[in-house]
């Protein structure tokens, strides 16, 4: 039986009334994308801001002349290095001496200026709190200690600040290269193992691989309190030669602050959605409600598994312990900024080689098509 | 006011806060698309794709050009159309035959069992009603009545005079109240 519509005003209520809703879920699953799209949006902004800054006056030409740049800013390193390294001998970082203390204070002191000065979007990254991943890589060889790496400050620590270091969150992955001495891998190993069940953590997986040659390698991966993580290494170090330290943090303050800024505000929404179906009367709004309630405490639970989920990634630092047997071969024999200029510089000249390999056949048969050419007018004349 | 506020930017360099937005917004814009692209598919891709291309583009929102609301309704409308011209490239079917379709039987079931029981044929045959009007009357009614735009965001969205639209509107709903008696 249908009701006739008297009026205008109930014409307009009842078309509110029957608005389409979107099928039960679809709104949820859609906030969970959108919380995703935004948390990779802020990335990709903060990336393509430095992208634009740092090519915003040489945006073709970085396709077109790589070689050129390559060969320009190699020369100007490599000459500007050799330089440094001549007039200032005690501060190479190679020279040990007894004031070995004192000298890695101060490479520690102008490393840390040097980095503030050369990684201006780490800085801006830091200042934007988008999410960001650093890492570094230490060669053991010149320092060798341990305390010496520990001493020496990551880049994204440096650029965040003593003042928001307490605030920031940071899920740190740490790694570590050890040359044991021949047939002590697995021994090795055990002992770690110990180590790391001292320290109130775990080991993910472990892995032993011998090899034809006789040499042997472990891999090891650890979750460590973040806490323990230091000393953990330390005791790590001892069994063998570190080769390698390696570094990296990625910056999760936006995305933790975010997650629990939304869960309060979930919070908040069910104690509202409760208050207005304890005064609701009428049967519609009290059934829209529930649906509603229903919606917002699975919401609230996603959140709360989210939220937690990233608070045991902050809690427990992901440790990657190599183990090696035989010292692994390092690239080209040189190191730094003159292993990576020569190596750059030998692929050019390879480049120019096969080039000129290519061309020369070309211009040389050119060069003979165009003395026919000459020499047919004049026979026929 | 308050809460039409509340996602707004202080200045216009700062981005718009998508979610609070979201959470005004988004049933009101998936009843819109609804009412547009009349599939309850092609809906939920657009309201999705709308969303996203909110997040993408929010650095691009201009407080004194409009509201968040209008301004995430033009993505909606430019996505719906878009939507639209592809069914009606890619479909041989009119996308006015769809209202026959599955996908409609489904929202009228859906509707007759949210509703209570006195009303419910009303609000079926309404909405019913208005889904067989013609595209641009639907979309007045849709922006006015479930996205809750005045009518001069109406008409910045559309581009038509507020008088127009305020005109067009009326002429529906009398067309509407025709349809029901």
């Amino acid at each position: 039986m249908r009701s006739p519509i008297e009026s205008t005003p109930q014409l307009e209520q009842l078309i509110k009334e029957g608005r389409p809703i979107p099928r039960a879920g679809f709104i949820d699953e859609l906030e969970q994308k959108l919380q995703l799209s935004q948390s990779s949006e802020i990335n990709d902004q903060a990336v393509r801001s430095d992208k634009q800054n740092q090519f915003r006056w040489f945006p073709a030409q970085r396709m077109a002349l790589p070689a050129l740049a390559i060969l320009a800013t190699l020369a100007v390193g490599s000459g500007a290095r050799v330089a440094y390294n001549l007039s200032n001998p005690e501060d190479s970082g190679i020279a040990a001496s007894s004031n070995e203390t004192n000298l890695t204070a101060a490479t520690s002191a102008e490393d840390r200026s040097s980095s503030l000065k050369s990684q201006p979007e780490i800085q801006a990254l830091g200042a934007a709190g988008a999410n960001d991943s650093v890492g570094t890589s230490e060669p053991a060889g010149a320092a060798g200690a341990t305390g010496a790496m520990k001493r020496s400050a990551s880049p994204m620590d440096l650029a965040t600040g003593d003042s928001s270091a307490a605030d920031r969150k940071q899920i740190v992955n740490r790694g570590l290269t050890l040359k044991v001495e021949r047939g002590e891998t697995s021994d090795v190993t055990s002992k770690i193992t110990k180590a790391v069940a001292q320290s109130g953590g775990f080991i993910e997986n472990s892995s032993i691989s011998q090899r034809s040659s006789g040499t042997s390698r472990g891999s090891i991966s650890i979750k460590v309190p973040t806490e323990k993580v230091e000393s953990l290494i330390e005791t790590i170090s001892t069994y063998g030669d570190v080769i390698k330290s390696e570094r990296g943090s990625y910056d999760v303050t936006n995305r933790f602050n975010s997650y629990k800024s939304i869960l309060r505000d979930s919070r908040n929404e069910r104690s509202a959605l409760l208050k207005a179906l304890k005064s609701s009367t009428s049967a519609d709004e009290i059934s829209r409600l529930k649906r509603q309630i229903d919606r917002n405490r699975m919401a609230v639970e996603r959140r709360e598994r989210n939220l937690k989920r990233l608070q045991n990634q902050l809690t427990m630092t992901d440790l990657h312990v190599e183990l090696t047997d035989h010292q692994p071969k390092t690239s080209s024999g040189s190191d730094g900024i003159l292993g990576n200029s020569w190596s750059a510089f030998k692929k050019v000249v390879e480049t120019m080689v096969y080039g000129a390999a290519i061309l020369l056949p070309l211009l040389i048969g050119l060069a003979l098509l165009a003395g026919l050419l000459k020499l047919l007018p004049s026979g026929r004349r | 006011m308050g809460a039409a506020l509340k996602f707004l930017p202080a200045q216009k360099t700062q981005p718009l806060d998508v979610e609070a937005l979201f959470r005004e917004s988004a049933n009101d814009l998936y009843a819109y698309l609804f009412t547009l692209l009349r599939q309850q598919q092609a809906t939920e891709d657009a309201t999705a794709t709308t969303f996203e291309l909110a997040c993408k583009r929010r650095a691009n929102f201009d407080a004194r050009k409009g509201t968040p609301k209008q301004w995430l309704f033009g993505i909606g409308r430019n996505v719906a159309f878009d939507e639209i011209s592809r069914i009606k490239r890619h479909s041989a079917t009119n996308i006015g035959e769809t209202l026959q379709s599955a996908d409609a039987e489904r929202f009228k079931e859906r509707l007759q069992t949210d509703s209570s029981a006195g009303s419910s044929d009303l609000k079926l045959d309404l909405q019913a009603a208005i889904l067989r009007l013609p595209q641009d009357d639907r979309e007045l009614i849709a922006l006015r009545y479930y996205g809750d735009l005045s009518g001069a965001e109406i008409s910045k969205l559309t581009g038509l005079s507020q008088t127009n639209v305020t005109t067009k509107l009326a002429r529906t709903l009398t067309k509407l109240r025709e349809a029901m008696q």
